[in-house]
């Protein structure tokens, strides 16, 4: 299978396309991770981004959602990801939250920290990321995704564009709407520095 | 002084989404105005947030559970497109796939594209990479006792592979197993299992394979020597109250007997202590 690690992306999925068995798979190993990280900021929950991406990866490997090439393959799997965790949390928006969700995400807290301590930093650490994803929550669909694609994940906003299919004068509103939203919620965590000398009288780093 | 811009109109700006005299307007009034000057940071300060946020990789138990998914399509893809099965029509590419799987799925093709075949791609999970062998455990046709003595010789022969040489098949009942009744409710739900009707009517939320059910019955293979075909992702009414349980259904010469686990036992250990119940069907 070294030959089918080398073939770029648009290959596999022709050869996937006219029955080959392994470059499905071989795609899909190539691009998870990426898409992992989006559907986890997405979902917040890994076993809801494990069931996204399987409805994703299902979903590209059905001839009806077929690549057709008018983009990047990256970008249509995006694209696929994006949706089935839309379709999610739209349907998760109408039955409310589990109360194992806050215990979820103190296991991936913990899991990322690789300690189990109770020190002062992991605890705020855990806590604002909790103020995050409930900010989140609060926003409307739209606006939460193209969030979570360019100030979360760090994508172009013009990727973003191509990624949900609007334009990229609406993706900016989106996140400029959201960031507006969330600035109630979220400003109390902000870094301690800011760029400018122009601080509230909320600020002040030091405790002194 | 004007009264101070909206927060989104602040949040535009940051973007150059306002119209020219509107931008003009909020530039001239950010010029003197610290409160708005702040906003603008702590607007720039949100994005920070959300970009230190981390995102765990991906579990080993998720990556694993994708390539489950996607080589169980290429399957029923493959046997979709050769139904009559010309050549190996599960892995032609795998000489070395182990020999158990297809046999029995030709055998099954043989007397006509079972019931259960079918049941298996409308609501029912597969775990492994193979095809179902349900059959084998409720099916009274003469046949098949061919095949499950095939199963049982090969499986007694690659003892390590066993949890990758077949697939057991699952299904949710949605049965609260108990303490007096589960050998009841395991036989209903085998029953039920082998009856498209029924099964078929399952949310298509029950046929996602529950994360740890693969660990879990590599687990109680490894530890009992056996082999499960049917996975039952359940409940069980324990004295404080339900919790998630999955019932393993095993071979036993010809019976079948039915293990009730709590989903701990995917993390290995001391079987015995996820063991909820045990018996014989």
């Amino acid at each position: 299978m070294e030959a089918a690690q080398e073939l770029p992306d648009k290959e596999l999925l022709s050869r996937h396309a006219q029955g080959d068995e392994q470059a499905f798979a071989v795609l899909v190993r190539r691009h998870r991770e990426r898409l992992w990280a989006v559907a986890i900021r997405m979902m917040h929950d890994p076993e809801e981004a494990s069931d996204a991406l399987q409805d994703a990866f299902l979903s590209a490997f059905r001839p009806a959602d077929r690549f057709r090439g008018e983009s990047q393959v990256t970008t249509w799997l995006h694209r696929i990801v994006v949706n089935a965790c839309h379709d999610r949390l739209r349907r998760r928006k109408v039955r409310p939250a589990t109360p194992t969700e806050d215990e979820t995400l103190d296991v991936i807290s913990n899991e990322r920290l690789g300690r189990t301590g109770g020190a002062p930093d992991h605890a705020s650490q855990t806590e604002s990321r909790l103020d995050v994803h409930a900010a989140l929550e609060q926003l409307p669909l739209d606006q939460r995704m193209a969030l979570t694609l360019v100030d979360m994940l760090g994508y172009r906003v013009d990727e973003a564009a191509e990624i949900l299919e609007v334009a990229t004068g609406t993706v900016k509103s989106r996140c400029a709407r959201g960031r507006a939203k969330l600035l109630p919620s979220l400003a109390h965590l902000r870094n301690p520095g800011l760029p400018r000398d122009v601080t509230s009288g909320r600020g002040g780093a030091n405790p002194s | 002084m004007t009264s101070h811009p909206e927060v989104e109109a602040l949040a535009f700006f940051a973007e150059d989404l306002l119209e020219p005299d509107e931008e003009r307007s909020v530039a001239d009034h950010i010029e003197t105005c610290a409160i708005c000057a702040t906003t603008i940071d702590e607007l720039a300060g949100v994005t920070r947030v959300l970009a230190d946020v981390p995102a765990p990789t991906m579990p080993q138990d998720v990556a694993d559970l994708l390539d489950g998914r996607i080589s169980e399509a290429v399957s029923e893809r493959a046997a979709a497109e050769r139904p009559t099965g010309g050549r190996d029509a599960t892995r032609p590419a795998e000489s070395d796939a182990p020999a158990s799987v297809t046999p029995i799925s030709r055998k099954r093709r043989g007397f006509g594209l079972p019931k259960l075949f079918m049941v298996a791609a409308a609501s029912v999970f597969v775990i492994g990479a193979g095809t179902a062998v349900v059959g084998s455990l409720m099916s009274d046709e003469p046949d098949m006792g061919a095949a499950s003595q095939l199963l049982e010789d090969t499986a007694t022969e690659d003892a390590p592979d066993t949890a990758r040489s077949y697939s057991a098949e699952g299904v949710a009942s949605g049965t609260v197993y108990t303490e007096d009744g589960f050998t009841t409710q395991a036989s209903a739900v085998l029953d039920q299992a082998g009856d498209d009707d029924s099964v078929g009517v399952q949310s298509e939320e029950s046929a996602t394979l529950p994360q740890g059910v693969r660990e879990c019955v590599a687990h109680v293979e490894a530890t009992t020597d056996s082999h499960v075909t049917l996975v039952d992702d359940a409940r069980w009414e324990g004295p404080e109250g339900t919790d998630r349980a999955w019932a393993l259904f095993t071979r036993n010469g010809e019976g079948v007997d039915v293990l009730v686990v709590d989903p701990v036992c995917a993390r290995g250990g001391d079987l015995d202590s996820a063991v909820l119940a045990e018996g014989s069907l």
